[in-house]
């Protein structure tokens, strides 16, 4: 069955497709050979930040956003929960462990569901409590409003915020610092980036929004991603300079 | 003015101002009308769900047993069973196959959002530039657009190399080479334009609504004095 | 099993919609129904999450939590609205006027409030983030867009000027799509992870 794709399609289905044998060569690769990874803003931040967090006995607050399935359906909203859960496993058995708000029903449910899956990998599942993972607000406003006033608690040693926020986080970002509370912004939309700007956060931009955890894990799986982004990169770049000259010299359509 | 219309009006100053109590320094009143929003919200999302979404989509199938829905709306609910279960301690496993079917279909969407609605569009548009007929028009090159196009290219070539990710190891840690860091600190210009135009944008909305906001407060002092 | 199962699940669906969107015929059946379950599913969790978030007041309010008085508005606000609503229905004018003039004000004031903040805060920037390639051209951006924003010197009529212009405006373009593209990349990628189970349910 022949299948007909416009040029739109079959540049699409070709992204893909080197994407996914990218991915698949640097798992495989990721076994023989340890590769350099350049070191991350994010992942210093996040060290720092659970470092303080431990050594004053303090709980570090995140963030999830307000968009997996309500808010628009897009996956960028669940940016944030390989970040809780890498975060978790240093803090489950502290008197203070990680505190996540979510501003969509499925986040809510997913985050709980990791909460849940922490505690029982530490065989420690009596000590789960759903209420360190909690629904914030329903809307865009409300998930940056419920944070606005939970983060002025005193228990607090820092915010993190790795997901879907509308810009009014610049709300959240301005009451951490009038509580001198640190912050970490991980926001996939181009404007929570900017909004992001504001204040003293450390402030991840462009693609390094799906790597808060990555590097804090060292994980296979996400530093194999990390080098099968940069091989698509490279094949995007080198890809749009020939389709370039070729289209000049008209020997493309 | 009728009654209604003048509560709805002290209802939306007094909240207003509760908001704006923030700059002060407040917490409780802010805290009041953010809790407020948050309740309402909450209330109003939920009715909508049930009468949008459950009712139509999962109840109303169930409710016909000879209807041809029938069988295939069994799963769902099973499904949403099994979601329901998450709210109590025990029950927070049973989440694992509804939300890995959530997962799963939203990274599919997303796969084909990104490659079908961003990327092909985006690098066709780039592409589209290189188009001789624009560039060169009744033998003439037209330099503006070629310029123009090249600077895209670069443009967008140095954004993405901004986010690299490997490099080598030098004393002091790993470094991306002398090239990479040049191009990358070009994309870095770039990307401060977009963010700063953005950040004007924002603030722009922000000032219309601190205008909106305020002239109410505004009116309904005229209506006094 | 416990692991395995969900993997499975997330697997199957995910092929599932990426065969039914590039293989026609059969596929758009298929998807409708996968998509009407997901639309299902989305609207229980959120029904689970509001009924935690209840559940989570209900409880600060019990032990009296520092902060209760705000979880007893919370409460109160969303028992009175369901009440309301399921009264008149969600979408009788009354109903949907007393909503509009709860929310209205406070999300108008909510943003306004982020005018006033950015406002006090924007000369921070540099301060807190010291001078570099990005900062310096996010300042000189933000100046520049402030300034085309008033229209002055748009309405000079100037034929170089508007030249000017209309390159400048076109210059956020650039980085927006580098951006677009990058972020486009990342989450490609997520999505892959999220299909083999790297990430996601059944992952922990």
């Amino acid at each position: 069955m022949a299948i007909a794709l416009n040029l739109n399609d079959q540049l699409a289905v070709t992204i893909a497709a080197l994407g996914l044998i990218f991915l698949l060569i640097n798992i495989l690769r990721v076994k023989k050979s340890k590769r350099e990874f350049l070191a991350a803003s994010g992942k210093e931040a996040v060290e720092t930040l659970v470092h303080v967090s431990s050594e004053q006995g303090k709980r570090l607050v995140l963030g999830l956003g307000h968009s997996l399935t309500s808010s628009g359906i897009g996956l960028s909203g669940a940016s944030g929960l390989s970040l809780q859960k890498a975060l978790l496993k240093r803090s489950l058995f502290s008197d203070h462990p990680l505190q996540s708000f979510a501003g969509d029903g499925s986040l809510a449910c997913l985050s709980r569901m990791i909460v849940q899956g922490a505690y029982r990998g530490a065989v420690a599942s009596e000590l789960f409590r759903g209420s360190i993972s909690q629904m914030g607000g329903v809307t865009p406003v409300t998930a940056v409003t419920s944070l606005t006033n939970h983060i002025s608690d005193g228990d607090n040693a820092g915010l993190l915020l790795a997901g879907q926020f509308s810009p009014m986080l610049v709300l959240l970002l301005d009451q951490a610092d009038r509580h001198d509370l640190p912050v970490i912004t991980s926001v996939p939309s181009l404007s929570g980036q900017a909004a992001g700007f504001f204040g003293k956060s450390t402030n991840l931009i462009g693609e390094d929004v799906f790597d808060p955890a990555g590097k804090l894990n060292q994980s296979k799986a996400a530093l194999a991603s990390l080098s099968a982004a940069d091989w698509l990169r490279i094949a995007i770049s080198v890809g749009l300079i020939l389709a370039a000259i070729l289209r000049m010299g008209g020997s493309l359509p | 003015m009728s009654l209604s219309d003048l509560i709805v009006m002290i209802l939306g100053v007094a909240l207003t101002i509760m908001v704006f109590s923030y700059i002060l320094g407040d917490r409780l009143f802010f805290g009041i009308a953010t809790h407020i929003l948050i309740g309402v919200s909450a209330g109003f999302l939920t009715l909508v769900t049930i009468q949008k979404v459950i009712l139509p989509l999962l109840v109303a199938p169930l409710s016909s047993p000879a209807a041809p829905g029938f069988l295939l709306a069994l799963v769902p609910m099973t499904l949403s069973i099994l979601l329901i279960l998450m709210l109590f301690r025990r029950g927070v496993q049973a989440g694992a196959i509804p939300l890995a079917l959530l997962s799963g279909v939203l990274a599919a969407l997303a796969i084909i959002g990104v490659t079908r609605g961003t990327l092909a569009p985006q690098l066709l548009s780039i592409f589209s530039r290189f188009d001789p007929a624009q560039l060169i028009q009744e033998a003439e090159p037209q330099w503006s657009s070629l310029f123009e196009a090249m600077m895209i290219l670069l443009g967008v070539i140095s954004v993405l190399f901004v986010f690299h990710h490997q490099g080598k190891t030098k004393t002091g840690g790993v470094v991306r080479p002398v090239f990479l860091e040049g191009i990358g600190s070009i994309g870095q210009i770039f990307i401060g334009i977009t963010f700063g135009a953005l950040f004007v944008g924002l603030f722009s909305t922000a000032l219309i609504a601190l205008i909106n906001s305020l002239s109410d407060i505004i009116t309904f002092l005229k209506l006094w004095f | 099993m416990k692991r395995i199962l969900p993997l499975i699940v997330g697997g199957l669906s995910a092929l599932t919609v990426l065969a039914a969107v590039f293989l026609p015929g059969q596929g758009s059946s298929v998807l409708t129904v996968l998509l009407n379950w997901v639309i299902v599913l989305a609207a229980i969790t959120f029904l689970v999450a509001v009924a935690s978030l209840a559940l989570t007041h209900l409880r600060f309010i019990i032990t009296g939590k520092k902060g209760f008085l705000l979880s007893l508005t919370l409460l109160f606000s969303f028992a009175v609205t369901l009440v309301f609503g399921f009264l008149r229905g969600v979408e009788d004018p009354v109903f949907l006027k007393w909503i509009g003039a709860v929310v209205r004000p406070i999300e108008s004031a909510l943003l306004g409030l982020v005018a006033l903040v950015m406002m006090s805060a924007a000369l921070k920037i540099f301060r807190e983030r010291g001078w570099s390639a990005l900062t310096v051209s996010f300042g000189v951006s933000a100046v520049v867009f402030l300034v085309l924003g008033l229209g002055f010197l748009q309405n000079l009529n100037l034929p170089v000027l508007n030249g000017v212009i209309r390159f400048v405006e076109g210059l956020p373009m650039i980085g927006a799509r580098g951006l677009l593209i990058g972020i486009a990349i990342g989450l490609l990628m997520m999505a892959f992870r999220v299909i083999f189970g790297m990430e996601g349910p059944g992952n922990d």
